[in-house]
This record gives C-alpha cells, structure tokens and sequence, in this order.
C-alpha cells in the first residue's frame, strides 16, 4: 500500500530522501514501503479510526551525527520528522505522528545510561532509556539510588520528562528533577544547557543553572529541538518506607480531603506524589466492569456500593508514603492519622493490611520507585482497548476539586461513560486525571467519546481549567484555550519556531505550534 | 510442591500432561500444528486454565499471567526472539501490550476472538478468521457451553489463518459464567509474516 504523504510531498522526493537517509544511517535502520513493521507506529488506543496517523517511514538514528544527517535532508527536501524516545505516550498518542505521512524519527537505538553517580544522586541518559531498564541497571550494580517511574514502567524517562510527567515518590515532579540537557537544534547545531556549556564542569547534573537565559523549558513539549541527552535527580534510598492508603465513603468528602491535604503537602509533611484515586480506577485494576453490570451506560450507584464493599474500597482512595527513620515515619504517620484519618467515615490501611490487593501493591512499588505496568490493567474495565486521558490543572481546594468532578462525571454519564478519575496532588496544584475508556472496536462509541472530548475542553477552559498535556488529535484545540491578551502565548512559539526551524521539519502541529508553511492551513491564531 | 500455577507462571516447556476431561467439546481436528507456537493465558481465571489444558501438550512453550498484564512482556520477548507463532486467550490489557512487543518485530495479528458475556449465560463470540474455519467452529461453539475455551483453544492450534482472508462474525451462545470470570476475554494468534 503506498505510503500517504504530506500534500507538499512527492512520492519521487519522498522516496529519494528515504533513500539518502537509509545511506546515512544503513538501510536496517529504515521502516517504509508498507512493511509490517510500521504498524507498530500506530497509536491503537485513541478516539481516532484505526490507521489515523499512520507515518509513511521510520528512520531510528543512533548518534548525533546521524541525527544531524537525517535533519540535513529533512530539510533539503522538507520531509517532517516526528522524534520518540520510546513511543509510549500512551493515552495522548504513543508512536503516532500529529498527521499521517510524517516520518518518525525513532531515537530507540540510542538507549545509553551513560553515568550513574551515587555519591551526588543522579543519572545521564539518552532518550532511549526507560524506566525498566534504568532501574535493572540500578538493582544489578547494587546502586542505592531510586528513579521517579511513571505509571506504565515501559516509558521513556527523557520522553515522559519533556512531557512534563508526575510520578510518586518525593522527585515525582519529573520536569522539575531534570538536571542539564544536551539538544540537536533543526539546522544541526547541537549544544548543551547549563552548566553543561562550560568545556570542563563537573556541575552539569548537579546546578540546573548556567549563565544567562535558561532554556531547558523551549524544549519540553516542543518542537524546536531533539533532546539527545538528559540528567535526572535519582533519590537516595531512604532507611524506611511506609506507604499507607486511606478509604472514604461519600463521594463529596472529595472537598474535605483535598482541603486537609494542601497543608500537608504545602508544608511537605506528605512528601511524595499523592493520589486521591476514585473508585473505579482502583476497582479497575483488578475485576472488569461485566463482572458487576452488563447494562449500556455508566455504572449504576448500587454496583458502585457493591463494588466498595468486595473489595473495601472507598470512593475515593487516597494514597501517599512516608520516608525515612522509622521513628520520624511513626510520628509522622500520627500527624496523617489525626488529620486525613479523622475525617468521617475514613479508615486508613497500612501496607501489611493490603499485602494482597493488587492495587496497592502497584501503587506501594511506585511509590519506592519500582516500575511495573499493573495499571495498565484498567484497558480491561470495558474491553476493546480504548482509552485516552483528559487532564486539567487546579489548585488544590476543595471547591475545585469537586466543581471539576462533578463537571466531569456529570458530562461523562451523560454521554454513557464511567468517570474513572484520579487527582494526583503536587505541592500547591492538583493534575486531576480523568481516563476516558471505551471499547474501541465499537465505532460509534469511540466516536461518542471522541465528542466528548472536545466538550470537556472547552467547558474546562471556561471555568478556568487548562490541560497540562493532552492526545495529538486535541492539541489545537488545548492550544487554542490558553488565548490570554489574543493567544500571545502561541504566537511568540510561532516565532520561536521560525526561528529555530525555517523549514517547518520538526514535529509540524506539535502542541499546536505549526510552522509557516502549514500555518495557512492549521493555525488559529491568525 | 510447586502448584500448576506457579508452574505455568515459570513458563513451562510443553509436554506437560493435558488435563482436558474426557469428552469435551473439540471443535478442530488434532491435526499437529504446523509451527512452533508459545501460548499464553490469564491464569487468574476458569477460562485462563481451560484453554491452557486444552493447549499444552502442543505448545512450545506455556505461560500463565498474573495481575500485571506486563507479564506478558517477557513471554512476548522470548517467543518473537526466536521466530515462533504467539496464542493467547488473555484479557484486552495484556493483547494490547503484546501486539505492541510483536508487531515492532514484524508480527501481524492473524486471528482474533472477542468473548463477551451477555449475561450470566449467554456469550458473543465475535471471531476474526477465515470463512472456513468460522464455518468450522460454529457448531461446536454453540454446543460448548462453559467449555468454550477449550473449542477455541482446538481451533488456534489447528488453524492456518494466514492462507485465508480474514472475515468478522458475531456468533451469541448460551453459556454458564464462571463466577469469578472477568466476562470479557480475547483469544488471538500472532505470527511472523
């Protein structure tokens, strides 16, 4: 089948560049022409149909060198490229390239953990690294270090990092722990932030900082650069860990959880990435939606109650941990018990009460830093595989939290969806994550969920709530909210990008950003 | 002693003794498979350890899952490093993860099935294969009952699906839920293509 390309493309220049690229690189090292392979590149989860997005090749560089050869004839013929580290952004696009026809510049081959030092807590990775593999590395050389993993352990720690991802443990804040980064420039220019640009440091991962402007936040979530390098504040393993889970009743004691929590965060008594997690979401990591409703729609209040009591759930589930001595972990817990477990009707639950409930193991090893894909277990709740997350930001109060639940499930039911949610609590704001599931071999619902989308959006926006990430097939339009004093934003990264990419090659519509020659076409903010 | 479970889970090396009850619904022949061929299953469920009894004694290799559907992974490693065709009847969780691992490598999904319940006894298939085998399993499916995993496991070893053009049915059977049952399960083959 031949390859859809972008209209400006040729099939004869497409097929030329592929050709001057499989010279630069070898040609094992390029997916195109129908293979198989290809389809790997997809993202099968979203609201989209099936082979939306599929890109015409797939070329995976190793090195700066042929990185910097790709780009060369990228922009000699201005063939769009789409970087992945490790292609598993799943539930905002995985592998998947914004349009079809782009090629996706795979820097999977480039999977170096290039220096681990205990003494200063950190680690130098190329993109290709995951979470899996920095933590094996980790165990078999006995390191006593921790890494912050995201909720599936197969994702790319320097990809999940630019997209500014939340973990669970203390250094959950990922774009935050980040520590110098090495980037390829469109026209080749390769150089290093920080500390990073003084020929003879030995401060690079150890001072975000250099002389002059910082950088390092042009290229997350951007397409003005490739990242070939990153450092990353790893935890040292502290002398005790104690993760605890707190379960309430009443779905509006939401607003006085999170109420009692912000000062406990704030005041880092709570020192890690908490999650205040709904019922289902936990439910769903463990038994299917069949196994308690057959019917069409959400499910009903009675399975919900029923639900809570097999599995002595709450409807809402608040998990966090302790670290270090034991004796400051116990006074610290009685802090916890007086405060969180003295809300009506909570009962909190230690990690030996737990021992066997699949979802507070996965999420007790996350929160020591242990990867592992038990989450994953959720795409079982409705079958068919789909899901895609909708994720706005608040402050933590309570009034926000339940104005934003309530506006959520209310649009959920009413489209026939389950609101399966969770608000992750960061030290002042709230990452309220609500994954939308729906079979997806059933057309019509995952249309229906597509529209549903779309609607969250904009009804978010309006009461004052941005998505701090979102799916490819929705990134204009989360672009398009954040319109303060007629969208300055976006329009300053319109000149960024004409500045750093002329010709438009790299990631063309990521975060809705376009670059000139497909701006007439896709942009709105003209 | 190490129970079957925590057998399969070690990813036993087939040759281990069926335990398929005498008389049970077999919807293919016995026909040998004609390649070699890993198979997995969710062991956490009735169906999980019915198709993987049903599947044994011809597979290269077995291995049961667990909560995480990342356990899958390994199974998906080792299998496509060395060539061989993938069986599964697992929940959609662990497909989803094997389908990335394997098409990656050049796989293709040749069959799949998607098992609803209706209800407490009553069941969709909704097959993905060619028209003779659908053709083939029909009635067996329909008199399977619980043991539907069993006649679906006889048909993935048996089939050669990627000599046929793939069609979609929906085929709705009584059938008695396990009480424990997820109520929602897929079976499918991945293959070198």
């Amino acid at each position: 089948m031949a390859a859809v390309l972008p209209d400006w493309l040729s099939p004869q220049e497409f097929s030329t560049a592929i050709d001057e690229m499989a010279n630069a690189i070898g040609q094992q090292w390029v997916i195109h022409d129908g293979d198989p392979k290809l389809r790997s590149y997809r993202d099968s989860f979203s609201t989209l149909p099936g082979d939306a997005n599929v890109p015409s090749a797939v070329v995976a560089p190793d090195g700066i060198e042929e990185i910097q050869a790709i780009l060369k004839i990228a922009n000699e013929h201005r063939v769009p490229l789409w970087p992945i580290s490790t292609g598993r952004n799943f539930a905002y696009g995985g592998p998947a390239p914004r349009m079809p026809g782009y090629v996706v510049l795979d820097l999977k081959r480039m999977n170096r953990i290039l220096e681990v030092n205990e003494e200063y807590a950190y680690a130098l990775v190329e993109p290709g690294v995951s979470y899996f593999q920095l933590y094996e590395y980790l165990q078999k050389n006995n390191i006593k270090l921790w890494i912050d993993p995201a909720a599936p352990g197969w994702g790319g720690i320097v990809g999940n990092t630019l997209e500014h991802g939340v973990g669970y443990t203390p250094y959950g804040d990922h774009f935050m722990m980040h520590c110098g980064m090495e980037v390829v420039l469109p026209d080749g220019t390769l150089f290093r932030t920080g500390q990073g640009s003084l020929p003879e440091t030995e401060s690079w991962q150890v001072f975000q900082y250099g002389f002059g402007p910082i950088l390092d936040g042009v290229f997350s979530q951007s397409n003005f650069g490739i990242v070939t390098k990153m450092g990353m504040w790893l935890m040292p393993e502290p002398p005790g860990y104690m993760p605890f889970l707190i379960t309430y009743e009443n779905e509006e004691d939401l607003a006085i959880i999170t109420e009692v929590v912000r000062p406990l965060k704030v005041n880092m008594v709570i020192p890690n990435g908490a999650f205040t997690v709904d019922l289902l979401w936990d439910a769903a990591v463990k038994v299917s939606k069949r196994q308690y409703y057959s019917g069409k729609g959400p499910i009903p209040d009675s399975a919900r109650k029923k639900i809570m009591s097999d599995y002595k759930l709450g409807q809402w589930n608040f998990y966090a941990a302790l670290y270090g001595p034991p004796p400051m972990m116990e006074n610290t817990m009685q802090v916890i018990r007086d405060t969180l477990g003295a809300i009506p009707g909570a009962r909190v639950w230690t990690a030996e009460e737990r021992k066997h409930d699949a979802a507070f193991q996965y999420r007790s090893k996350l929160m020591r830093g242990e990867p592992n894909m038990t989450e994953f277990g959720l795409m079982n709740w409705v079958g068919g595989g789909g899901h895609i997350n909708f994720s706005p930001i608040s402050p933590t109060t309570g009034e926000d939290a339940m104005r934003q639940y309530e506006m959520i499930k209310n649009r959920s039911h009413e489209y026939g969806f389950d609101y399966i949610g969770e608000f992750a609590v960061g030290w002042r704001d709230m990452h309220h994550v609500y994954m939308l599931m729906f079979d997806r071999t059933d057309d019509e619902e995952r249309q229906r969920a597509h529209e549903l989308f779309g609607v969250l959006i904009d009804e978010a926006a309006a009461a004052g709530y941005g998505e701090y990430r979102t799916h490819l097939a929705f990134m204009d339009q989360v672009a398009k909210t954040y319109s303060w004093n007629d969208h300055a934003l976006w329009k300053l990264h319109e000149r960024l990008k004409d500045a750093f990419d002329p010709n438009g090659i790299l990631a063309p519509g990521k975060q809705g950003i376009w670059p000139a020659h497909m701006r007439e076409k896709h942009s709105w903010t003209s | 002693m190490i129970s079957r479970r925590e057998f399969l889970r070690g990813g036993a090396v087939a040759g281990i003794a069926t335990t398929l009850p005498a008389g049970a619904v077999i919807a293919a022949s016995q026909t040998r498979p004609t390649v070699a061929f890993d198979a997995i299953c969710d062991t956490r469920y009735e169906e999980g350890d019915q198709f993987l009894r049903a599947v044994s004694s011809q597979a290269y290799r077995v291995h049961g899952l667990d909560n995480d559907p990342g356990s899958v992974m390994p199974a998906i490693t080792a299998a496509v490093a060395e060539g061989r065709a993938i069986t599964g009847l697992t929940t959609d969780a662990a497909l989803l993860l094997a389908e990335q691992l394997a098409f990656a490598e050049g796989y293709a999904l040749t069959y799949k099935g998607v098992h609803k319940h209706l209800s407490t006894d009553q069941i969709e298939h909704q097959l993905t294969l060619g028209q003779r085998w659908q053709e083939s399993i029909k009635p067996a499916l329909l008199e399977a009952d619980s043991a539907w995993p069993e006649v679906i496991a006889k048909l993935m070893i048996t089939v050669t699906p990627d000599t046929e053009a793939l069609v979609e049915k929906r085929l709705t059977a009584s059938a008695s839920r396990h009480p424990e049952s997820p109520g929602h399960l897929v079976s499918w083959i991945l293959q070198p293509i």
